[in-house]
């Protein structure tokens, strides 16, 4: 009998025990445990299950509690990506008994596993020496990545700079990032939304993370962040994009119409956090819960695989192998 | 001297290098011993009669495999034979009209199997060569349309209004064949107006607001895409096309209006190229005067298009942005290399 919530039941097991914000870790492990178990004896009903466990899972993302409706576009490219490395390590896979064939792919998975929790590190070593000494950062909303990255850099590699955090209504996410930074030493400062043009003046880089990056090197990142990025190009200043590799989507927006169905309206969420809520809930709105950054307004892009500018990031794109679109360089395995 | 005169010096500085409009192809005598069909077919290039790249190509190889698959020559020599006849066909052809880098790297390849081919092939020569033929024109063309607008038709939304430059045969069968309700809104251009061919044929189908490049930045805010076709597109990710377009996309992007190319990856060339002029076509100065008029004229057949306002290419392997044009190149040869 295939149980296709398998994976999704043990994610909000796991989302529950772990600390917020580290859900591609989660999502593979989610999906290792169903492999671990997996009681099918062929190849196809191996594979079948997979394929079951990680749809259902990428489609349900949303009902998790303590999973923003954002974080889960990335782990859908996450999810599908998966199942395309799955497949392809499969077919690559010559044993015929199914246990061998389970051992090897788990082992394959694991590797995968270490790849995108060593991303991290991978990502800091791209991006620090961009880090200088006395420069001002300006941070929009709150990316794990770029919190990780400010707080490695202040501490472990005694960096001294100062960052003006942008609130990012409506979730405000820009206060526990403020926060965050303050209680390691890092002088922050936060800043309403609508003074971004003003902020940027004193800012020397602007530091974002992404949701997605999309195929034509640009990115769809929290709402607000195509603003800044249009703000910088005008203030000539760069606007640097960290975010790992596995973030990268086989998707080609052209305008901000061409958003995913799932970060283009926030629908039921309360969209304004203020005194005065009760005068707004009935009020017609437009509600994007993320926005698209075309790729002229990226400078760089900093990733576990290096730092692109967002042209050559299609270089990299071609490097995927025939039909299954995973990039072959991400598929070989580490040294 | 006076003012004119240095006007007309000035202009021809600029275009000097490039190949002079030969005024009196009529007359001059075809080779001996061409095929009656080569020289009909360099006539109706000359004469605009034919005019588009994809109509040209096909226009090309279709004659090329008829007189191949005509050769009544010894089979001994067939080899050596029918690589002189292709390059005679192709000198004669270029006085006519230059053929165009798809169909230029095409032939390359054809005269490069032939060098491959066995010594004792004999006459099964022509069935290989017809064969290859055939399958170019099946494959890169006509599939390769087929998958491009099958492509295309996901990106035309109900209610758009989208812009389109000339006439282009892809994007043409493409607005055809949508089903949506959308407004097209087709810009043309001196002296070929050949937005108008386009027009007529669309008009029964499709609301139309025809009108000239003069006009497109009034139209520009209301247009939600930009459709264009290519003559070929080079390494640099920059597009060649007829001349006009680089001002439609410069608009475009101004008006952060995105431009889809609608290109098969045959027209992909190695070439790279930084302006419209160090490498271009002209086409007869008369057409753009009135009879009698004595002023210098120059008649560009293309312009470039800088990759940096192109959002979009569509080809048969998909939906790329235009810098990934030399690693699709790669990949094609590599793939063409292990067949």
């Amino acid at each position: 009998m295939l149980d296709s919530k398998k994976a999704y039941n043990h994610f909000v097991l796991l989302v529950k025990e772990r600390p917020p914000g580290d859900f591609a870790l989660t999502l593979i492990d989610s999906l290792l445990h169903v492999l671990k178990e997996t009681q099918e004896t062929t190849r196809q009903g191996l594979l079948h299950e997979m394929k079951d466990n990680t749809n259902y899972l990428t489609e349900n993302l949303i009902n998790v509690e303590g999973l923003t409706r954002k974080s889960s576009l990335a782990l859908h490219t996450l999810g599908r990506f998966f199942h395309h490395y799955i497949t392809s390590k499969l077919s690559g896979l010559s044993d015929t008994s199914l246990e061998v064939i389970r051992s090897k792919l788990v082992a394959r998975v694991e590797d995968l596993r270490e790849f995108v929790m060593s991303s991290r590190g991978k990502v800091l070593s791209s991006a620090l020496e961009f880090i200088k000494d006395g420069i001002t950062i300006f941070v929009h909303g709150n990316s794990p990545l770029v919190e990780f990255l400010l707080v490695e850099a202040a501490v472990k590699h005694n960096k001294k700079f100062s960052v003006i955090v942008s609130e990012a209504r409506p979730d405000c996410e820009g206060y526990a990032l403020t926060k965050s930074l303050l209680a390691v030493g890092i002088a922050a400062r936060l800043v309403v939304d609508a003074a971004v043009a003003y902020a940027l003046e004193e800012a020397d880089i602007v530091l974002v993370g992404a949701e997605t990056v999309v195929e034509t090197g640009g990115i769809i990142n929290g709402i607000g962040t195509y603003t800044c990025a249009l703000c910088a190009k005008m203030l000539k200043k760069p606007f640097y994009v960290v975010c790992e590799s596995f973030k990268f989507a086989r998707m080609y927006p052209l305008t901000q119409k061409d958003l995913p169905e799932i970060v283009k309206d926030r629908k039921t969420l309360p969209l304004f956090r203020s005194r005065e809520t009760d005068d707004v809930t009935n009020l017609p709105v437009l509600s994007p819960l993320c926005d698209y950054t075309p790729p002229d307004l990226v400078t760089l892009l900093f990733t576990d695989m290096g730092i692109f500018t967002p042209v050559s990031y299609t270089h990299l794109r071609a490097h995927e192998t025939g039909r299954n679109l995973v990039c072959r360089l991400l598929l070989e395995k580490k040294k | 001297i006076n003012a004119e005169y240095m006007g007309t010096i000035k202009m021809s500085n600029l275009i000097s290098h490039l190949e002079k409009f030969e005024v009196n192809f009529q007359n001059k005598d075809a080779p001996k011993g061409m095929h009656p069909d080569i020289i009909c077919l360099g006539h109706k290039l000359r004469n605009n009669q034919i005019t588009g790249t994809n109509a040209r190509c096909f226009a090309i190889l279709i004659t090329l495999r008829k007189i191949i698959e005509e050769y009544r020559g010894s089979p001994e020599t067939i080899n050596k034979n029918i690589s002189v006849l292709l390059d005679e066909v192709r000198a004669y052809l270029r006085t006519a009209r230059k053929l165009g880098s798809g169909v230029e790297s095409y032939l390359d390849n054809l005269k490069l199997s032939i060098f491959n081919s066995n010594r004792d092939i004999g006459l099964g020569l022509t069935k290989k060569l017809s064969d290859d033929i055939g399958d170019f024109i099946d494959q890169k063309i006509r599939k390769a349309d087929d998958l491009i607008i099958k492509n295309g038709l996901e990106l035309i939304n109900d209610d758009d209004v989208i812009l389109t430059f000339g006439r282009s045969y892809v994007v043409e069968r493409l607005l055809r064949e949508c089903k949506k309700k959308f407004h097209l809104i087709i810009v043309d251009n001196p002296p070929y107006y050949e937005g108008r061919q386009m027009a007529l044929r669309l008009a029964r189908q499709i609301p139309i607001t025809y009108t000239c490049i003069s006009g497109v930045a009034y139209f520009m805010r209301k247009v939600q895409k930009v459709f264009l076709g290519a003559s070929s597109m080079l390494s640099n990710g920059a597009l060649i096309s007829r001349v006009g377009t680089a001002m439609i996309s410069c608009i475009a992007h101004m008006y952060r209006k995105p431009v889809l190319v609608f290109c098969e990856t045959y027209k992909f060339s190695e070439k790279t190229q930084l302006d419209s002029l160090s490498e271009n076509e002209l086409a007869d100065p008369q057409a753009l005067l009135e009879p009698g008029d004595k002023t210098t004229a120059i008649n560009l057949r293309y312009d470039l298009t800088p990759r940096n306002y192109i959002n979009m290419v569509i080809t048969e392997t998909g939906l790329i942005p235009p810098t990934s044009i030399p690693v699709m190149l790669r990949e094609l040869t590599r793939i063409q290399g292990t067949n």
